[in-house]
């Protein structure tokens, strides 16, 4: 399932390289504490979420860290 | 579970011979105290000797592989390199490489006067390509010779791992200054797809006036 990040996300990811062409992988810490590990980010902008994570909101991220192992 | 090294203990294995291109055996103490020997793999990774058949040696893995599974920095407390006779793992049965290394890890060369590179992606609204045709640090290109391997967007996820299916039938075209930094190395096999094509990392982008396009291929 893709969510869209909003333009501060997108523009937070963009000052990192990529992991590959067009796309990142990243950890996604969510305010509650928890981190989706290693899913990716295609463009900058769609956040490809496991299904568990299919009704997260933009607002329950807290953190991006992006990582350049595949 | 293979373990990452910090910064700091990356640091000290580099300025130590290997064992073997590119790994060296080691013994580490780990912070819950226990003491293990293994490999560490190109001065990054930390393999305990029980796991390294476990890990490499029932099937083909790559070394990104490898990484994605390692647990982060911190479980080591201290690492030390030891003689070839103090472990015993078979290593031309483990430490077989892929052909040809990842940019990542490739060595900085540059460009030459008129080189063209190929981008490919499924988004015509590219973010790493600005407005005024430069490209933004850390991006990843092909160069124009391996470009014309992938004809259609389902090619170009295949050649170059791309983790979505959606084809990429959007084509930039990259033609920076002479003697701009890239490093170039390998696709590995990655997201599913097998990789194989040449990948250009442009660690610092190119300049305004350097990025054309997008032409459209075929999906399929």
């Amino acid at each position: 399932m893709k969510l869209k990040l909003n333009k501060y996300w997108t523009e937070y990811l963009l000052k990192y390289p990529e992991t590959g062409m067009g796309y990142q992988r990243v950890d996604v810490i969510l305010k509650s504490g928890q981190t989706i590990k290693n899913i990716v980010v295609l463009n900058a902008e769609d956040l490809i979420l496991p299904d568990e994570f299919k009704h997260l909101n933009l607002s329950e991220i807290t953190n991006i860290v992006v990582s350049r192992s595949r | 579970m293979p373990y990452k090294l910090s910064i700091e203990q990356i640091r000290e294995l580099v300025n130590q011979p290997e064992t073997g291109m590119g790994y060296q055996y080691v013994e580490a103490s780990m912070s819950n105290s226990s003491i293990l020997k293994g490999v560490v793999l190109n001065s990054e990774v930390f393999i305990p000797e029980e796991k390294i058949e476990k890990i490499m040696g029932k099937r083909f893995i790559t070394y990104s592989a490898v990484l994605n599974e390692a647990e982060s920095p911190g479980y080591i407390r201290k690492i030390n390199v030891i003689g070839r006779d103090r472990l015993h793992l078979g290593e031309t049965k483990y430490f077989a490489k892929a052909a040809g290394a990842p940019a990542s890890q490739a060595v900085v060369s540059l460009t030459e006067k008129n080189q063209i590179f190929k981008r490919f992606s499924p988004y015509r609204n590219d973010h790493r390509i600005n407005e005024d045709g430069s490209l933004k640090p850390g991006a990843y290109a092909t160069t124009e010779a391996d470009a014309r391997n992938a004809r259609t967007g389902i090619d170009a996820t295949n050649r170059y791992a791309l983790p979505s299916d959606e084809p990429a039938i959007y084509v930039f075209t990259i033609q920076p200054p002479e003697k701009t930094s890239v490093r170039v190395g390998t696709v590995e096999p990655a997201n599913g797809k097998p990789g194989g094509g040449v990948e250009v990392l442009f660690e610092n982008g190119s300049p305004k006036n350097t990025v054309t396009g997008p032409n459209i291929i075929p999906a399929n």
